[in-house]
């Protein structure tokens, strides 16, 4: 596959975009610093034509007043307008841009600074943790209880009327 | 077409029951053929070692069959729950995450409990033996002792570290005065079968060290050494019948070469998994299928699920995936107002920060813009899953057929209709209501419930169980195979894998699925000779 070549607005565009999504603050890079923009080019867009990016920047109002502008209000406001426009793929975008972000090393030394043991690789080397104590911790709380085979005996189900009564809000919606 | 020697027995399929069945005819002495559509897993192929293994796990790694685009996979139509299934060497346990319960005695006696389902032609009893023969073959972690199970040996492996989760948990599950216990897993603690012990690294979808059980490095190179012939690429396009009605061999597409072949078999063993044996037995000219049941009763088990934060920090993206089990509800309680039970089976929480802030288990992530990193500052270390799996009503209109798309050898794909029931959702009504008990009494400051709907209202759970399409029982009429997984309709067809299943249990079927493909195998090796020759089967197991 040929590298997917860039002109610099189209770079920029995606940059301003992760920028906007994973900010940079004290503590934080932003997501651009850290180099998202280029891995979500590649992971999004790379076998895609260019006019993909174009089509972005469109939706992004990249040409006048949006994710280009100056102020951030106006840029917010153009990322707001992309997400309830074109809501799959900002979800694609800002999914990726995320998982991008929590990947580069940088980021990981920031959740490292905030006390959370992390790593890039864990499997390479795993984390410490103590082994089962067998005596201090196996549950002692005795519940729990089982029917044996035998014990299985036939139960009156027309109680619970399962032929016609219908459960019409289910899930979420209970 | 080129001419073959009649081996004693075919397995199509090299996942976990397929490599099982071959340890064991092989070890026998049989003259073992095993055919397989997909390659072998190398190690660099998995995501594990890569910087990317979150993207990975979303895209090329997704256990969900139809998200990963792959060569040996076939494509499956799905109108509900996503579809787990790898197509290689080993299975799925190449992807999964080897939670490793056993079924109950009263999941094989719903027949006799209510009727809605079945009874098993087998008992518990029956398959006990083979649960602890399992265990020790794949090295298991767990505790015995457990009074909401009958007793059992002692796991090859104690359990796996005690997280802070666990004990958040257990405080909660206290509380509530419910049970708990440490779960089992396939994945031991302690150095075994010269495999080394867990390093807790919570990257648990398959396990490049082999901490993990995955059967394509446990069993495999085993029943390699004692002589079985596994042949990759080999994708089985029909299994053939003979006049006298029992089964010839099959016809396989070696997937390198392009030919088409016909391997002969004195008896074939169908290890395919829920979605892919019925599927083959349908495009074999429907074998084994007089009585219209292949495919039909799919089962999935219920699921919902809820994630939950709490106030100091438990790091749950450290160690193995899953912490504690609660069987609380495991049986029947006509006072909850459906039949079956459910358990409560607590994840640690995903060893990604990425994938914590894109979205894990709930509609919960981190929010765009200047509020993402105060988010995630309060939730990333904070979190705990817990999912609600229970044992779903069988209905023949949920099922596999074939779909009209084809593989990338022509041969169809398949069909999968799944929508729950009455019992189902009154029992995913109860089950959220309990999530949110628990949550209450972990002291959650934060806690979402998943119902897996999408926008429609479609029940579409994550990559899932596939269980009951050529279900085991005692009538031909209204099962496909016998109580050692035995064909009516074709004395020397087994089928070994989830399909069998006739109920779902509450829990995680490979256990079950591994203990009873090697009580089949067991059964097939003991009574080879009288098989190689049968034309009848037995009414009773």
């Amino acid at each position: 596959m040929q590298p997917n070549t860039l002109p610099i607005a189209n770079e920029t565009i995606l940059r301003h975009l992760v920028d906007e999504l994973v900010p940079g603050d004290g503590r934080w890079p932003s997501a651009s610093e850290v180099g998202v923009h280029g891995v979500v080019m590649l992971r999004l867009f790379g076998d895609q034509p260019s006019s993909a990016i174009e089509q972005l920047a469109l939706a992004l109002d990249c040409g006048s007043d949006g994710l280009l502008n100056a102020a951030s209000e106006r840029r917010i406001s153009a990322v707001r307008q992309f997400e309830a426009a074109n809501p799959v793929l900002f979800e694609k975008i800002y999914t990726a841009a995320v998982l991008a972000y929590y990947e580069m090393p940088g980021v990981v030394e920031a959740i490292r600074a905030g006390g959370r043991p992390y790593s890039t690789f864990p499997h390479a080397d795993g984390y410490p943790m103590p082994a089962f104590d067998l005596e201090h911790d196996t549950p002692t709380h005795g519940r729990g209880r089982y029917l044996r085979t035998e014990d299985v005996v036939p139960l009156d189900v027309s109680s619970i009327d399962l032929g016609s009564a219908t459960t019409e809000r289910w899930g979420m919606e209970r | 077409m080129s001419r073959q020697r009649i081996c004693d027995v075919l397995i199509v399929g090299a996942g976990a029951t397929g490599s099982l069945a071959a340890l064991v005819f092989a070890q026998a002495g049989l003259d073992v053929v095993c055919l397989e559509q997909g390659s072998w897993v190398k190690a660099d192929d998995r995501p594990h070692g890569h910087a990317d293994w979150s993207w990975q796990r979303r895209t090329r790694w997704n256990p969900d069959v139809n998200k990963r685009d792959h060569a040996d996979d076939f494509p499956v139509e799905s109108n509900s729950s996503q579809v787990l299934m790898w197509n290689a060497v080993g299975g799925s346990t190449n992807a999964y995450g080897g939670l490793w319960p056993r079924y109950r005695p009263s999941d094989f006696r719903k027949g006799t409990e209510h009727g809605l389902q079945p009874d098993w032609p087998i008992t518990y009893e029956d398959v006990s033996p083979f649960y602890e023969l399992a265990d020790q073959v794949v090295g298991v972690s767990g505790l015995a002792g457990d009074p909401a199970m009958p007793p059992r040996e002692r796991c090859p492996t104690r359990p796996l570290p005690v997280s802070d989760v666990a004990r958040r948990l257990s405080a909660g599950f206290d509380r509530l005065d419910w049970h708990w216990w440490p779960v089992e897993a396939s994945v031991i603690s302690e150095d075994y079968d010269d495999r080394p012990a867990c390093n807790n690294c919570g990257v648990c979808n398959g396990c490049p060290r082999s901490s993990m059980n995955e059967y394509a490095t446990s069993i495999w190179p085993k029943a390699l050494r004692a002589g079985c012939e596994l042949r990759t690429h080999a994708r089985v396009l029909k299994i053939e019948k003979g006049a006298d009605g029992r089964a010839t061999g099959a016809y396989y597409k070696d997937r390198n070469s392009g030919q088409v072949l016909f391997q002969k078999a004195r008896i074939v063993v169908v290890a395919a998994n829920g979605v892919g044996t019925p599927r083959l037995l349908l495009a074999s000219d429907n074998l084994a299928n007089g009585n219209d049941q292949v495919g039909r009763n799919l089962l999935h088990h219920t699921l919902v699920a809820s994630e939950m934060w709490v106030d100091r920090p438990v790091d749950g993206h450290i160690g193995y995936a899953a912490s504690l089990i609660s069987r609380e509800f495991a049986e029947t309680d006509l006072s909850r107002g459906f039949v079956n039970g459910f358990n409560l089976n607590c994840i640690t929480s995903t060893p990604s920060a990425g994938e914590l802030a894109a979205g894990w288990f709930s509609s919960a992530r981190a929010p765009w813009g200047s509020g993402h990193h105060r988010w995630f500052e309060n939730h990333f270390g904070h979190s705990i899953g817990v999912f609600a799996i229970g044992d779903d009503l069988p209905n023949p209109e949920n099922r596999v057929t074939l779909d009209i798309r084809t593989d990338s050898d022509g041969m169809p794909g398949a069909r999968l209709h799944y929508a729950p029931g009455e019992n189902d959702k009154r029992m995913m009504n109860y089950m959220l209501d309990r999530l949110k008990d628990l949550a209450q009494a972990c002291d959650a400051v934060e806690y979402r419930l998943q119902d897996y709907r999408d926008e429609n209202g479609v029940y579409r759970t994550p990559a899932w169980h596939m269980l009951g399409t050529c279900r085991m029982g005692k009538d031909p009429e209204t099962s496909v195979v016998n109580g050692w997984n035995q064909s009516w309709e074709v004395p020397n067809l087994f089928i070994i894998d989830g399909s069998v299943l006739a109920t779902g249990g509450t829990v995680n079927p490979t256990p079950t699925i591994s203990a009873l493909a090697l009580r089949s195998a067991t059964y097939i090796r003991d009574n080879f000779a009288a098989l190689s020759k049968a034309t009848s089967v037995p009414s009773m197991a």
